[in-house]
């Protein structure tokens, strides 16, 4: 090759490597600090569950994606006793938590983009490990957005509510996508006989042996004559199932209607004591509503807790304790732990408020999926 | 847990503070994975799509509380199947809906109610639509630009390897219809590109603004997430021109972005932090934003 050759082959070859330097310092990352953020610094409470033996409760916190534990007779503002998160938790949106105090365990399902359930000792505390976890994003679950979970450790069966699938699933309470990556469901509840519907809390009454499941009523089902999917918005619905009930399968009992106020209603638990389904109405309507245990169809409330001065403020989760007599209630959108007389009624205060946090505003940013700006009157659209 | 509702703030806000106004509650049938917002200003609309009850939710800009949408658009006509962006065209009055489960682009008359057949689809295998997320349309160069978070793996096999989406931004022609390729396809390893979100146009510097969600590795987004710019006319495997990413920008797992023309401002919502960050639009190389020269006093004679 000629010297001419070469010079050009390099001048060609150089050229490249700018245009190539170039292009890859236009991609080179800018850590740019932001202007403003809205987000909460103080906890936003989703759920809770009541340790009667131990006299705590454990609430999921989603703002900061952790689980908190507080003493039982606290009140006022109080620091939580202690706290499990960090990386090595694998806490992502933690939904409903539940105490097992038979194996001393405590057991989260990951909400949102999660479909994560994760089991730690009962005094965890700081940034652990699972002691075993449930992988809902295996090929063989593929649980698509869970959001309630039942122990049932009469039959030691765990039950899971998945709110895109309109489906229930019950787990041997020891599966652990870990060490068996295959392992699966025990039986499933799904189908259009089922009613379930955007399926959110769920509860399992192992004396009575049934499952009850709050439903919101969105779901897409199956147009007969073309076979294209049909969206559809039914009204809120409370379904109850036999506790082995399986595949596609109507409920025993199903409550929905206008008489029954339910209104955006996700939590739900069963007070074995005065044998009634207890459900708590999220924001704006900011309600709890009793029924008979074996209320069915466009049922009204026996009792209704709701009014400004029970603090109730996006109720996300909910807990009878039949020892105390008393219902807690975890709220999302003031930072608040609220607890009532069993048989309360009305527009009462609660018996004792438990807070880390004075301030009672949150921005409630919970995953952000859409936003918009409307500059001409100065607003920020935040789609959650 | 999710909470869907809109809230609207400020746009100064900052910090732990309330919205001024939240449309939530059972009546206005916002339902989870809300992945989707429009305001259309012109005619004082917010619409929204619901993914899991498969439609397409139209309310007053202002409207809040538990009160029902203006207009609803679902049924076995629409061929809505898990929507998840929306756009309107005021130039041409039509609403733009990506479709994610249907793998499809639908185009409604804007005021279109009820269970109606969308005017327009793009659909099939010549598209390259394989997970389509985020949606604008640009009625001045008569295209919608359509992010789409590709295929990841199917199969256990697949999953246990690690098996890749092939994410992208796929330009079309606004009119397109049916079976069609795009005109431009940005992707490639170049891009950058591993979850791309909600997408904005900023029509005064002709760029694409998007939101990067990131990878998350066993829950953790060890990949962060970030915000790059494009120019809308750029094709192939080429690198943003502008990235914000980083520690300091507290970006973990944005999805969601906004372009504030008038006031110079990048807004983006963030997954894992939870939380929406505002950011200038033109930043200096270590991330400051960069001062304004005053102009020189004339000479003094």
């Amino acid at each position: 090759m000629s010297r001419m050759g070469v010079s050009k082959l390099r001048a060609l070859a150089l050229a490249a490597c700018a245009l190539v330097t170039w292009e890859i310092s236009l991609a080179r990352a800018t850590d740019v600090q932001p202007l403003r953020v809205i987000k909460d610094q103080d906890p936003n409470f989703d759920t809770l569950f009541v340790d009667v033996e131990h006299d705590e409760i454990l609430v999921g916190n989603d703002a900061q994606e952790t689980l908190q534990v507080y003493s039982r007779s606290a009140q006022g503002v109080v620091a939580p006793l202690r706290e499990i998160g960090g990386t090595k938790t694998f806490l992502t949106f933690p939904g409903q938590v539940i105490i097992d105090p038979v194996h001393n365990e405590i057991l989260n399902v990951g909400n949102d983009i999660a479909d994560l359930i994760t089991v730690y000792q009962r005094t965890a505390s700081g940034n652990v490990a699972p002691i075993r976890r449930i992988d809902g994003r295996r090929p063989q679950l593929r649980f698509n957005r869970s959001w309630g979970m039942a122990l049932d450790l009469k039959n030691d069966e765990l039950f899971v509510s998945h709110q895109k699938r309109n489906q229930i699933s019950v787990f041997a309470r020891t599966t652990n996508t870990d060490l068996d990556r295959d392992a699966t469901q025990k039986r499933i509840i799904r189908g259009p006989a089922t009613q379930l519907a955007n399926v959110h809390g769920i509860f399992v009454d192992a004396k009575a042996n049934e499952i009850y499941a709050a439903n919101l009523g969105h779901q897409v089902t199956k147009d007969p004559t073309s076979g294209l999917p049909v969206g559809e918005t039914h009204l809120p619905s409370i379904t109850v199932y036999a506790r082995t009930a399986k595949g596609n399968v109507a409920p025993l009992r199903t409550i929905q209607g206008p008489d029954t106020k339910l209104d955006n209603a996700k939590p739900i638990f069963v007070d074995s004591e005065r044998h009634e389904i207890v459900v708590a109405n999220g924001s704006p309507t900011n309600a709890l509503l009793f029924f008979d245990q074996k209320a069915k169809g466009n049922a009204k409330p026996i009792r209704v807790i709701q009014g400004e001065n029970t603090g109730l403020s996006d109720p996300s989760g909910l807990f009878v304790d039949t020892v105390h007599h008393e219902v807690l209630v975890a709220n999302w959108s003031n930072h608040t732990i609220t607890t009532y007389a069993s048989g309360a009624s009305g527009n009462v205060k609660p018996l004792r408020v438990i807070s880390p946090s004075k301030s009672r505003i949150a921005a409630g940013i919970g995953n952000p999926g859409a936003i918009y700006v409307d500059p001409e009157r100065d607003e920020i659209g935040v789609a959650n | 847990m999710s909470h869907p509702r809109l809230a609207v703030f400020a746009r100064h806000a900052n910090g732990q503070v309330g919205p001024l106004r939240v449309l939530e509650g059972q009546k206005t049938g916002i339902s989870r994975s809300l992945h989707g917002v429009y305001v259309d200003i012109p005619n004082d609309e917010v619409i929204m799509p619901s993914n899991v009850a498969a439609a397409i939710l139209v309310f007053s800009r202002t409207q809040s509380g538990n009160t029902p949408p203006k207009r609803v658009i679902q049924g076995p006509l629409t061929h809505l199947h898990s929507p998840q962006g929306v756009a309107v065209d005021n130039k041409h009055n039509e609403l733009i809906v990506s479709n994610d489960t249907r793998l499809s682009i639908l185009v409604f008359e804007r005021t279109a109610s009820g269970n109606v057949a969308p005017v327009r689809e793009i659909i099939g295998s010549l598209t390259g639509i394989k997970s389509p997320q985020g949606i604008v349309v640009d009625p001045v160069h008569d295209e919608i630009i359509l992010s789409d978070e590709g295929k990841p793996g199917e199969d256990a096999k697949q999953l246990d390897e690690g098996v890749k989406p092939k994410p992208a931004l796929l330009v079309f022609r606004r009119t397109d219809s049916g079976n069609v390729a795009p005109i431009r396809v940005i992707s490639g390893p170049q891009t950058g590109m591993l979850r791309p979100r909600q997408i904005q146009l900023d029509t005064q510097r002709d760029e694409l603004v998007l939101a990067d969600r990131g990878l998350p590795q066993e829950f953790i987004y060890d990949t962060p997430g970030f915000l790059a710019v494009w120019k809308r006319t750029d094709s192939g495997d080429v690198p943003p021109r502008k990235l914000i990413r980083g520690t300091k920008s507290q970006l973990t797992s944005p999805r969601a972005v906004y372009v504030d023309e008038k006031n110079g401002e990048y807004g983006a919502g963030d997954t894992t932090s939870h939380s929406v960050m505002v950011f200038p639009r033109d930043f200096a190389s270590d991330g400051s934003k960069p001062q304004v020269t005053p102009p020189r006093p004339p000479p003094v004679n």
